[in-house]
């Protein structure tokens, strides 16, 4: 059985609207030592997926109507409550998008990454201060001593995602959840940080999912890509495959909507129309009013996540096949 | 390695650097000094009451209301005498200790329960939030002094019953403050990552809620102060406060109220106490909010401001 395996997630939000389904049977798996990257727009469902595993959908208004997740072979949703905040931080950890604002203002840096040692309690008193500053300086932090001692004002955006990944690390985790962790920083601080995740994954030979709407990043850092569209996966593969072979028509038009360095074709062809409303989405594939290969069946059929070769499946009525 | 590192956490920092820190960032701001040096004077107020270090007390009937100023008298007359001639100054060191000592306790008492109710109500909400905020609507419909000159007319009037009575009917506003402060606190995005972190409920709301809600409760205690000792004065005047021969400040603006057109210094010197104590008081909340702001801290610290 796969390190982490979930299993037909249901997530709603009871809003003015009405009930919204953020997550509509989202189901994939991840090995230990795996990175699978989420892709997706925004709205997409990417961070429910996280929330969902980290317990943090806020209830009400949201719920998990249906769905397992299974980590390391029992249910996590089904742990009690001081088992499963357990995991949390030891056993799966989550990095934010904004580091800033994930990190207490009135507490140095340094007290708040021993602030992981504490919670948990399994390392010894004496040996925090150590761990403190070998961690500070596996992320690449200058004159540890120093820093550990200041507040995350006194830091640059790219040194606090640091310091939000030494707090991700700290308990070596099996599994790093990647929320956007690039997507607030400079272009350069971008690939110092990557690859400084993808170091200190491999320290504990970690899975990893990451959370993205960057085709760049997918491509460096992942092993295999889940395609999200309107709360549902529609394709996951491996990651070369996707880039070279995309079967979905929304993949497809992620790809084709992209720069690329390598093809001749100047022109970039983005995906007509915009976002479904969650509240009122189109009946049967909800890509279908967007979609250049839709039939009378998208209307009808919700496409089920189907099998096409090894590690690669698609929902679509109507996949791509490359000439 | 162990001497810098202990220190890198913030937390085992030595007791005397933890005051030469306080020191130096009480240098920074003047106003807080000159609040720290007449809460001085007031400390030594009572000090000097409680080893008895002060001189006569009696009734004098030749000093009937003498008028102050008159430097050719005892000292303890130079802020002159009331209406049975006693010297004013030692009565005002005396009162120092029951006002300073019932506005204290009455803001704490209702400081400490009013933030661990509301935050409570704040951050978790439900049957207990709802049961904590109605009560305190209760309380807050009825006129605080009508309700405190129930209590005190049930209970007796002494110095406990005042005290409680006071404390109670001003919690439901440090409730309300420390809920609606709980409430924007539990949704930063900080509280999320502790939980994340596998963070319990006590430890966020210790490490991470109090630490974002008292700034604004320490205020909201200090402007309270003075509205504390008013109410006393208020009680004492009506004769269910402070008992004579006892004497707290506000019950000398009380009685001085009479003679205003005569005597004004009766009313006036009292008065002025409690201003200057409770000016204090919001200087320094002020200030120690200020000192405890990593992001602003250095307001104080640096030369150039």
């Amino acid at each position: 059985m796969a390190l982490l395996e979930i299993k037909d997630l249901q997530v709603s939000f009871d809003t003015a609207a009405g009930r919204i389904l953020a997550l509509n049977g989202v189901s994939f798996s991840l090995e230990r030592g795996e990175v699978l990257a989420l892709l997706g727009e925004s709205g997409s469902g990417k961070s429910v997926t996280a929330a969902a595993i980290m317990d943090l959908i806020p209830d009400p208004p949201g719920a998990i109507n249906e769905g397992t997740i299974h980590f390391d072979g029992a249910d996590i949703l089904r742990l009690p409550q001081n088992e499963r905040r357990d995991l949390c931080g030891s056993r799966i950890a989550l990095i934010f998008q904004d580091a800033l604002a994930a990190l207490n203002p009135v507490y140095p840096v340094g007290w708040q990454i021993a602030e992981m040692f504490r919670i948990h309690g399994r390392t010894p008193e004496v040996g925090i201060d150590k761990a403190v500053l070998d961690l500070l300086t596996a992320v690449g932090i200058p004159d540890p001593i120093r820093r550990a001692r200041q507040y995350p004002h006194e830091f640059s955006g790219g040194m606090r995602q640091r310091i939000m990944i030494a707090m991700a690390v700290a308990l070596e985790p099996d599994i790093i959840i990647a929320d956007e962790p690039t997507t607030a920083l400079d272009v350069t601080i971008q690939a110092q940080i990557i690859d400084l995740l993808d170091r200190v994954r491999k320290r504990s030979d970690a899975g990893m999912i990451f959370i993205t709407h960057d085709l760049g990043v997918v491509a460096e850092l992942a092993d295999r890509v889940a395609v999200m569209y309107a709360g549902r996966i529609v394709e996951t593969a491996d990651v070369f495959e996707l880039f070279e072979d995309p079967r979905h028509p929304y993949s497809n038009g992620l790809l084709a909507s992209q720069p690329r360095m390598d093809s001749e074709e100047a022109e970039l062809l983005p995906i007509p129309g915009s976002a479904p409303n969650p509240a009122a989405l189109p009946s049967g594939c909800a890509f279908r009013t967007r979609c250049p290969r839709s039939a009378d069946i998208c209307a009808k059929d919700v496409p089920a996540l189907q099998s096409m070769g090894p590690g690669r499946q698609v929902a679509c009525h109507f996949p791509v096949v490359s000439a | 390695m162990t001497e810098a590192t202990s220190e890198l956490l913030g937390e085992r920092k030595a007791a005397s650097g933890r005051f030469a820190w306080f020191l130096r960032a009480l240098r920074g701001d003047p106003m807080a000094v000159a609040a720290t040096i007449w809460l001085l004077i007031v400390v030594f107020a009572i000090l000097a009451d409680a080893l008895s270090l002060l001189g006569e007390n009696r009734i004098s009937l030749k000093a009937r209301n003498l008028p102050p100023f008159d430097f050719s008298q005892a000292w303890t007359l130079w802020l002159g005498a009331d209406a049975l001639g006693r010297p004013l100054l030692v009565r005002l060191i005396q009162a120092a200790s029951t006002t300073i000592g019932i506005a204290l306790v009455t803001v704490l008492t209702s400081l400490v329960g009013g933030t661990v109710l509301g935050v409570i109500a704040g951050y978790f909400g439900g049957i207990i939030g709802n049961v904590i905020m109605r009560i305190s609507d209760i309380i807050l419909g009825f006129p605080t002094l009508l309700v405190a000159l129930f209590g005190l007319y049930l209970f007796g009037p002494s110095v406990l019953n005042l005290i409680l009575v006071l404390a109670i009917t001003r919690m439901p506003a440090y409730i309300r403050v420390a809920r609606a402060e709980t409430l924007e606190a539990r949704e930063r995005l900080f509280v999320d990552a502790a939980k994340v972190f596998g963070g319990g409920s006590l430890w966020i709301l210790r490490v991470h809620i109090l630490p974002s809600v008292a700034p604004t409760m320490l205020t909201l205690a200090s402007v309270n102060l003075a509205m504390v000792m008013l109410f006393e004065s208020g009680l004492s005047y009506l004769g269910l406060g402070i008992q004579p021969p006892a004497v707290s400040w506000g019950l000398m603006v009380a009685q001085g109220q009479g003679y205003l057109s005569s005597a004004w210094w009766l009313g006036f010197f009292p008065g002025l106490a409690v201003m200057l104590t409770t000016m204090s008081f919001n200087l320094l909340a002020n200030w120690f909010r200020i000192v405890n702001d990593p992001s602003q801290h250095w307001r104080l610290v640096s030369r150039r401001r």
